[in-house]
């Protein structure tokens, strides 16, 4: 035992000296630093409802519960946290895709009282149950260089601007398969959008049949709610993209250009035995006035269902507005065709070039058939209402856009009016554009105003249409060298109340001239409903513009249904779809129930 | 550390207060050397109890610092070298006795070359680069299906991680293999024959048993 070895330890008294290391008490509040990682803090107003923390908590921690009323975009529901499972990793806050959730610095929770379910005990919706820590500032809030989502979109190839307008070829080109699974891996699937999907597709569904290469899939996912998905594909107005979960802090997923590639992808002649179901005869006879999106895809369902369908079709060819109303630059006939055909061989009878009222007589249909639904479009052009609207060289958009579909290119000249700020305002600027003109675009009011779809309105800015907003028509002159002169006139907009559009007010005095060789007029559709006449209509009550009906398209007449622009507010192509569908089964449920 | 890297950088000030506190230990260490290893109490029990001779490690599967106190240079850093070992200058720490005493000082010189390893590690850091990039969907992340056995160098010894995957996002099976249930019972048994019982709890401490993972 050596010497040192005895003293040595002695040296531990030099503590006594010295300042102790532990806190003096156990009481004393040490606040948790700037970034820990605490208790949760929510925004339930900045909250969508997603879910994607509660799919990212690996230890089933949140649970979403409702708690507000789900509207478009907003699932209502709002993520409730289980602390007793919570490892507090924060990867829920760094996947928020709107930035809402975030965690304080406080670590301290104390329940009093034994009158709780334990199971109960230390759980919360933040943002909902009031907390000592909701307004703390310090803690942990995803950093800035740190993202698990991809915010920007895989980018859509288009044709460039010159290529473009010297020809009537489709503009988008579509995905590749690469761009197509890289675009869908984005998805965090959600599934907000199906909610403000007028046909409620399952999209997040169709998204993962794209990411897992299960083409036939998500074809047949698409068919449940959409007969017409090569369609929508293409001119969709996409309003699930404007409540995407990612839309808020980055770009919405490119559904609408998915849909197209999934429907694309697939060859025509594949469609029949994939989608093959069985049907079950049901021996009555549904006719479809009108072989629109509207009467397409009631034929479609009803067929599906069993039932026997025949289309009565004015014009020559199926699609209403999709074929004659869209250019082929946005909607090729071949893309048309694909979705149409495959309709067709289900075994619905299509009778081109009859019109209900001249052809054929709607008492006739109403007798003869045991159901009808009508879905006829918007194609009662509205008037300018002005002195000159008769000259020749003055035509109407929709007009102007059958024509061209069907083969018959007008002479327009070299300067072209276009009238009207609406989407057949620009379909027929950008069609004048592509025949060779130079085409101005007048609208009554300001371009934040235009009810036409954005990205048209800038691709006509794209393609060189010129614009003159706040411009109000006086009146059409011929000149002296056969061309014609709109008189119009400057407007200011004038505030209303109640959340209406401005008015436009025109200036007193106000006087512009421009000279035209051709001018559209594309100002607004109405219905037409003067073939509805006879003893058929006796029970059909009929508003100061429209037919009266319910929510899913009956009218007061149980065995007469109505659908698409005839019939809802939003005028597109998907609620027309929507519309067909909800109606297809109300005629079910009609019949089924008349047999008993 | 995340899916992808690392949420941040290191913050304002760490790597100075991170110097600070390794002064601080040095000093403990220091200071445990003066209290502990000079001390004729801790001597008079540690030294030669549960003496491991070099032909036991291979018998009883020893592992760590238990058998680098027996004089074995055996440490997977060195011998298989993961992250970034390979790039790091320090020497297996070795004792020859192989009792007790040994064990404690093969650990207290491995305190010095964790000291030593974090100060090489911060000085190699580079400072500038990208932390963090954004994977593939996590939410759709899917692991291979496949199983995998990997060895790394703890605080105790040799651990073994098996894992198996089934194709799906979340791992079939994961095991961690410890050297405690070698150590605790095997090795054990065979040193505790003939100690003293107040000496038992100390020789089992030095031999780093943990309960929990004899049976992981």
């Amino acid at each position: 035992m050596k010497l040192r070895d005895i003293l040595s330890p002695l040296y531990v008294w030099k503590r006594a000296f010295e300042k102790p290391y532990s806190i003096a008490t156990l009481t004393e509040q040490r606040p948790g630093t700037p970034r820990y990682r605490g208790f949760h803090q929510n925004d339930i107003d900045k909250c969508i409802g997603c879910g994607s923390c509660a799919e990212i908590c690996q230890n089933i921690t949140i649970d979403m519960v409702p708690v507000k009323e789900a509207k478009d975009g907003d699932s209502g529901l709002r993520p409730r946290f289980d602390y007793g499972l919570c490892c507090w990793c924060a990867l829920c806050v760094d996947i928020c895709p709107t930035g809402s959730l975030k965690m304080s610095n406080a670590y301290t929770w104390v329940e009093e009282g034994l009158d709780k379910d334990v199971r109960d005990t230390f759980c919360f919706t933040p943002g909902v149950d009031a907390k000592p820590w909701d307004k703390e500032e310090l803690g942990y809030k995803r950093p800035d260089n740190y993202e698990l989502l991809h915010l920007d979109r895989v980018p859509m190839p288009h044709l460039q601007t010159e290529e473009r307008i010297s020809s009537f070829i489709e503009m988008v080109q579509g995905f590749s398969h690469e761009q197509a699974v890289k675009e869908a891996d984005r998805c965090i699937q959600c599934g907000i959008c199906t909610a403000t999907c007028p046909a409620h597709m399952n999209i997040p569904a169709y998204i993962k049949a794209i990411r897992e290469d299960d083409l036939e899939e998500g074809l047949k996912i698409m068919y449940e709610t959409n007969p017409l998905p090569g369609v929508c594909g293409r001119i969709c107005t996409r309003r699930c993209e404007d409540v995407c979960a990612l839309s808020h802090r980055g770009e919405a997923i490119s559904i609408r250009w998915l849909k197209r590639y999934l429907a694309d992808s697939v060859e025509a002649q594949k469609y029949k035995d994939i989608l093959a179901s069985e049907v079950t005869p049901r021996n009555k006879k549904i006719a479809v006035i009108g072989a629109g999106p509207g009467g397409l895809s009631a034929a479609y369902y009803l067929l599906k269902m069993g039932y026997e369908v025949e289309i009565f079709e004015a014009k020559p060819a199926a699609g209403g507005m999709l074929r004659f109303g869209i250019p082929e630059y946005r909607l090729p006939y071949e893309a048309l065709d694909k979705d149409i055909n495959h309709i067709l061989t289900l075994g619905a009878k299509l009778h081109l070039n009859t019109k209900v009222g001249k052809d054929i007589s709607f008492d006739e249909l109403h007798a003869k058939y045991d159901s009808v639904f009508i879905s006829v479009g918007l194609f009662d052009s509205n008037r300018l209402a002005i002195e000159g609207e008769t000259l020749p060289g003055v035509i109407n958009g929709l007009d102007f856009l059958d024509d061209v579909t069907n083969g018959k290119i007008p002479q327009l000249g070299k300067h072209v009016l276009v009238i009207g700020g609406g989407n057949v305002a620009m379909d027929a600027a950008r069609t004048a554009r592509r025949l060779g003109s130079d085409v101005t675009v007048m609208y009554r009011r300001r371009e934040i105003d235009m009810p036409a779809d954005r990205e048209e309105i800038e691709e006509a800015f794209e393609e060189n249409v010129q614009f003159h907003f706040q411009a109000i028509p006086i009146r059409i002159e011929q000149t002296t060298d056969q061309r014609l002169s709109f008189l119009w006139g400057k407007a200011v907009m004038v505030q209303q109340e109640d959340g209406k559009r401005p008015v436009p007010v025109m200036i007193e005095g106000s006087s512009e001239v421009i000279v035209a060789d051709t001018i559209i007029a594309a100002i607004g559709q109405s219905a037409d409903f003067h073939w509805m006449e006879g003893k058929a209509i006796t029970n059909i009550k009929f508003g100061r513009f429209n037919i009266e009906a319910d929510r899913w398209g009956k009218t007061s007449d149980p065995k007469v249904f109505i659908g698409g622009d005839i019939f809802n507010r939003t005028a597109d192509a998907i609620s027309a779809i929507a519309d067909g569908h909800r109606s297809a089964r109300a005629i079910d449920s009609f019949l089924l129930a008349a047999k008993e | 550390m995340t899916p992808g890297g690392v949420r941040g950088d290191l913050p304002e000030g760490w790597e100075a207060h991170c110097e600070q506190v390794l002064q601080g230990v040095e000093k403990l260490l220091g200071e445990v050397w003066h209290v502990m290893f000079n001390n004729a109490v801790f001597k008079s029990r540690a030294v030669g109890l549960g003496k491991i001779t070099p032909d036991m490690i291979d018998r009883f599967g020893v592992v760590g610092p238990v058998a680098r106190g027996s004089g074995m240079a055996r440490d997977i850093r060195k011998d298989n070298p993961y992250l970034i070992y390979d790039q790091l200058d320090f020497n297996i720490e070795t004792e020859t006795a192989g009792d007790t005493y040994a064990r404690a000082v093969v650990r207290w010189k491995e305190m010095h070359q964790s000291i030593s390893l974090i100060r090489q590690i911060l000085q190699r850091m580079p400072r500038t680069g990208p932390l963090h990039i954004t994977l593939p969907n996590v939410l759709h992340l899917k692991v291979p299906a496949g199983e995998t056995y990997v060895r790394a160098e703890s605080t105790r010894g040799e651990y073994g991680y098996y894992m198996v995957s089934d194709g799906t996002a979340f791992p079939r099976k994961v095991t961690v293999r410890g050297p405690s249930y070698s150590h605790a019972m095997a090795l054990l048994e065979h040193l505790a024959v003939g100690v003293n019982i107040a000496d038992t709890h100390g020789l089992m401490l030095s031999l780093h048993t943990y309960p929990p993972e004899i049976e992981r």
